[in-house]
């Protein structure tokens, strides 16, 4: 075909590809925010967490430590499936761990939400009381909370 | 042999080019693999790093004798002469690791040793993967392993991008090739130079079924028989 020809179909094809980029595939900044959010609040969960695991290897575990992690696990636990609404899954075009099982089994993830809720009410009423070695075996549990909970809807390699 | 001939020696052994090289490819797989949160192929490759390191330890005893630890450990009077002897002629002519190289390939086996130690007990089982050896240890200890084992990591690139430089200052400046042995093995020499003795392939073997013994046991998890 004509050298002209070949110029315009070049552009066209060129406009084509770039227009086709910005199309629905593109991450939504909302959605954005959203997963970085949980993924903040999962990250404070796990320091929270792990000062508390710490602290229940130490030969004199202080119950503060227990009681102010607790605290905020509570807090922060209380923001988990409101950081999953709909459309933001892997296919939002953002990185995520979450797995697609979160929404397709809506009810059992925010079963274990509720349950790690209950768990942690109860460790923070253990850690409030005397005794701390009743404290510190219920420490395990929090855990095992956590990871039931991954196991089931977070993508592992 | 006149002082003015050429003869082509052996410098490094097969083993010890092999394990030069995969190393070389089994740190950036290593990187690549934790940054991507892929921990099955981390933990896979760092087991390969470990029958690597372990070999290389035993070699380092029993190996060639370029690859023989009492062949390149010098006193400090050899570092010292070996440095101040730079930009002059060279004198006798050195056959495998330099002093003040053989003390940096200690300090890299070091590391990377460290480095795999840290992995097999690195991670917290209520979050993602874990090292094989995990179990063993307490969280404390674990979580400690873990935030060394990002660091050392950090270390070891400091003295891989000394490496680079000091043998491209050796290319560049020197003139003095030493990429070239360390991939076909030989290296000429002017004049009078011994042969560094060669190691029989069948110890070789033995140390590499070993090593890869050794490395698939921890990967496995340490299990003992009465477990």
């Amino acid at each position: 075909m004509n050298r002209r020809l070949e110029k315009v179909l070049a552009v066209v094809l060129l406009a084509t590809a770039v227009a086709g980029c910005s199309g629905a595939t593109e991450p939504d900044n909302a959605v954005a925010g959203v997963i970085a959010a949980r993924q903040e609040n999962f990250k404070q969960m796990k320091e929270a967490n792990d000062a508390i695991k710490r602290e229940a290897e130490a030969d004199n575990p202080d119950p503060a430590v227990f009681r102010a992690n607790a605290a905020i696990l509570i807090e922060r636990a209380a923001n988990i499936t409101s950081g999953f609404p709909e459309n933001s899954g892997p296919q939002a075009g953002v990185e995520t761990d979450a797995l697609p099982q979160i929404w397709q089994n809506k009810a059992q993830f925010e079963a274990r939400a509720t349950a790690l809720q209950e768990v942690l009410q109860q460790f923070s009423a253990t850690a409030a009381g005397d005794d701390v070695n009743a404290t510190v075996a219920a420490v395990a549990l929090v855990g095992d909370t956590c990871r039931e909970c991954h196991e089931e809807f977070r993508k592992r390699d | 042999m006149t002082d003015r001939e050429l003869q082509n020696l052996t410098v490094w052994d097969r083993p010890i080019r092999l394990f030069h090289w995969t190393l070389v490819a089994l740190l950036p797989a290593l990187w690549w693999t934790a940054e991507e949160g892929a921990f099955t192929w981390h933990m896979a490759l760092g087991a390969v790093a470990l029958a690597l390191l372990a070999f290389r330890i035993m070699w380092g005893f029993v190996g060639s004798s370029t690859a023989r630890f009492s062949s390149f450990l010098r006193g400090p009077r050899a570092v010292a002469g070996y440095v101040r002897s730079q930009g002059r002629e060279p004198g006798q002519p050195l056959i495998g690791h330099n002093p003040l190289g053989g003390w940096s390939v200690l300090a890299m086996l070091l590391l990377l040793l460290c480095q795999v130690a840290l992995g097999l007990v690195a991670g917290d089982p209520d979050d993602d993967a874990v090292g094989p050896l995990n179990h063993l240890v307490s969280y404390t200890l674990a979580n400690s392993a873990t935030e060394l084992h990002e660091l050392v990591f950090n270390v070891i690139m400091a003295f891989v991008v000394l490496h680079v430089a000091v043998v491209l200052g050796h290319l560049l400046i020197k003139r003095d090739n030493l990429i070239r042995p360390m991939v076909t093995g030989y290296r000429t020499f002017v004049g009078e130079a011994a042969q560094p003795s060669a190691a029989p392939p069948i110890r070789a073997l033995l140390c590499a079924a070993v090593a890869a013994g050794l490395a698939w046991w921890l990967h496995a998890g340490a299990p003992l028989p009465w477990n």
